[in-house]
């Protein structure tokens, strides 16, 4: 490994994506790399919402400092990311990188493009996850056998000084866990063979932007206004693990489920039945659990 | 008033769906019924919290009425400009109001709220209360109360909340109230009562936040009922000086076998985590004072 080995996370508030950079960066110290770095992404904290994390790792000390533009690898913890918008998820990858993924649809990877000489594995870390129990307030913690994905993929990092990261990091209940979904992972991790046409021609630099000079008022562009509309961030039912599926038999329509939904993505069609929108319907189970007939399950969301 | 009522009066949402906020948001909640109860001429003034994430990015919002972000310590005073303008222009119908948060009420922003508070400038003031600075990753602030994790305080806080409530109550404004995200109709009632009503109003919401409180997105709604048959938080009104216990809250007096121990509200939620035994026996004990002397006070005027 020459220069700098640059990673960067793709996952959902609450996979346990920064705390798994975090402990790659540990592990890697303890490997004996000189320059680590673990960096979350900066952003407003949401739970579900997509974020990123970064590491940096480099047999000496490491000057750059900013977020990570081109990485050697991708981590892509949770499957929906993947498949939402997979150009702007592996951007910037190198040439001969990495592409570490969590049990993507065969579709997904047959669609997949990336750059040339790269190598793209996968594991299924979310029945690692259910399996073992790691799960914290209800949400899967993938992010972590997704650090076993990577050390098979990339041989960086070792087992070893993974588990001894782990031991530094948790309390000593949770660390057996916690390794065990590193072992599982590592020894699951299998390596996917791409068509000749997946892989990318390098893209040739685009040209600088010129910027308008403005010499009077007039000039400038009009006011912006925000205009109100519905998915104002996208279609946030990509979102959620588990769907609430109302049932008509049992629903005696008191509208509890739509008067409790934070997101106001439960509508009520002209028989008085409330109508869920799975567009934008986070799948947080408040309209499940207030239910006073119980005519709401949560299902597993097959996306 | 039932939520089918409820429907047939205010169908319409003005905070739609595909916002940014987390799953379970308490807050989206709470702010979902006080537009239903304040309607489409309604001017809101919010300075940095929660509520500027979930508000959306250019060129789109997820609040379809004026949504106007300020600093951190400017809300009261942007929102008293904003009143100023519309009755200068003769608009008298429009309500503004300000929708902050409890890091932008209690400690950043309590300097011009008080200052709006003493003009009697006509808005309502919002505090939707997460009990910490949960945008950026769930800080330490004045309302969050004794024993809580923040980042900011890993063995939990050894202050007490702030009571704004009572402290803008001392103000003498025409009407104080607090409510519960979790009560949604109690809430819209509120709401509906200080639109009417002239001069500075301020209703205090605690809204349960499920990545901050740290527990499962599905109990939204339930933790913050907890916390009022509990006791630790309570409904009431004061109108000019006069306070009034609300419904939910003089329940759990009326009944003591409806009350629910603080236990059950501190044991289910992981920022409690560092608590002991004992100081909740002590919490249990100071709340049991608490509702003792307010069973006292109801209907009777707070100040001399």
């Amino acid at each position: 490994m020459n220069g700098i080995f640059e990673v960067r996370w793709h996952g959902r508030g609450g996979q346990g994506i920064v705390t798994a950079s975090k402990i790659l960066a540990i592990a890697a110290f303890n490997e004996g790399f000189v320059g680590v770095q673990s960096i979350p992404w900066i952003g407003a904290e949401r739970r579900g919402a997509q974020i990123e994390a970064y590491n940096r790792i480099s047999y000496a000390p490491i000057l750059l400092h900013s977020q990570v533009y081109a990485p050697n690898a991708v981590i892509v913890v949770d499957q929906s990311i993947l498949s939402e918008n997979s150009s702007t998820t592996i951007r910037g990858l190198k040439k001969n990188g990495f592409l570490v993924l969590n049990a993507a649809h065969s579709n997904v990877l047959s669609s997949l493009r990336v750059p040339e000489g790269c190598s793209v594995y996968v594991v299924d870390a979310t029945s690692i996850c259910l399996e073992l129990g790691l799960q914290v307030a209800g949400l899967e913690i993938l992010a972590i056998p997704m650090l076993g994905a990577f050390a098979k993929a990339t041989d960086l990092v070792s087992i070893k000084s993974l588990e001894n990261a782990i031991k530094s990091f948790f309390e000593a209940d949770s660390v057996k866990k916690n390794v065990d979904a590193i072992l599982k992972a590592y020894w699951s991790t299998r390596k996917v063979h791409l068509k000749p046409e997946q892989y990318l021609s390098p893209i040739p630099p685009s040209k600088p932007v010129r910027i308008p000079e403005i010499h009077h008022w007039t000039d400038l562009p009009p006011v912006p206004t925000s205009t109100p509309s519905k998915g104002s961030i996208g279609k946030t039912g990509d979102w959620r693990t588990h769907k609430p599926v109302v049932d008509r038999e049992k629903c005696s329509k008191c509208l509890f489920c739509w008067m409790y939904c934070p997101e106001a993505a439960i509508n009520v069609d002209s028989d008085g039945f409330p109508e869920i929108d799975y567009d934008y319907c986070k799948g947080c189970g408040v309209c499940f659990n207030e239910c006073p007939r119980e005519a709401i399950s949560m299902l597993v969301d097959e996306k | 008033m039932s939520a089918k009522k409820v429907f047939q009066e205010a169908p319409e949402e003005y905070v739609l769906p595909g916002n940014s906020a987390c799953q379970g948001c308490g807050s989206t909640l709470a702010l979902r019924w006080v537009l239903k109860a304040l309607g489409k001429k309604t001017v809101i003034v919010n300075p940095a919290s929660c509520g500027c994430v979930y508000v959306g990015l250019y060129p789109r919002t997820a609040i379809s009425v004026p949504y106007i972000q300020v600093a951190f310590a400017a809300g009261p005073a942007a929102a008293s400009g904003i009143v100023g303008g519309l009755e200068a222009r003769g608009e008298k119908d429009v309500t503004v109001i300000c929708w902050a948060g409890d890091g932008g009420t209690a400690d950043i922003g309590v300097s011009s709220l008080s200052g709006s508070a003493e003009r009697n400038t006509n808005y309502i003031y919002f505090c939707y209360d997460n009990e910490a600075y949960m945008n950026t990753g769930t800080q330490r602030s004045g309302s969050t109360p004794a024993g809580a994790w923040t980042t900011t305080t890993p063995m939990g806080k050894k202050e007490g909340k702030k009571d704004m409530a009572l402290i803008m109550a001392a103000h003498r404004i025409p009407y104080v109230a607090t409510s519960c995200s979790s009560y949604p109709l109690d809430l819209y009632d509120k709401t509906k009562k200080a639109k009417i009503i002239k001069g500075t109003r301020y209703i205090h919401i605690l809204t349960p936040c499920p990545p901050g409180w740290r527990f499962d997105t599905e109990l939204t709604v339930k933790i913050g009922r907890l916390a009022v048959q509990s006791g630790m938080w309570l409904l009431y009104e004061i109108e000019n000086g006069v306070f009034h216990l609300s419904a939910p809250s003089r329940k759990i007096l009326e009944n003591p076998e409806k009350r629910v121990s603080v236990r059950d509200y501190i044991k289910a939620q992981g920022r409690f985590r560092v608590v002991r035994e004992d100081e909740i026996k002590r919490l249990q004990e100071t709340i049991d004072e608490k509702l003792e002397k307010v069973a006292e006070l109801d209907g009777k005027p707070l100040f001399f």
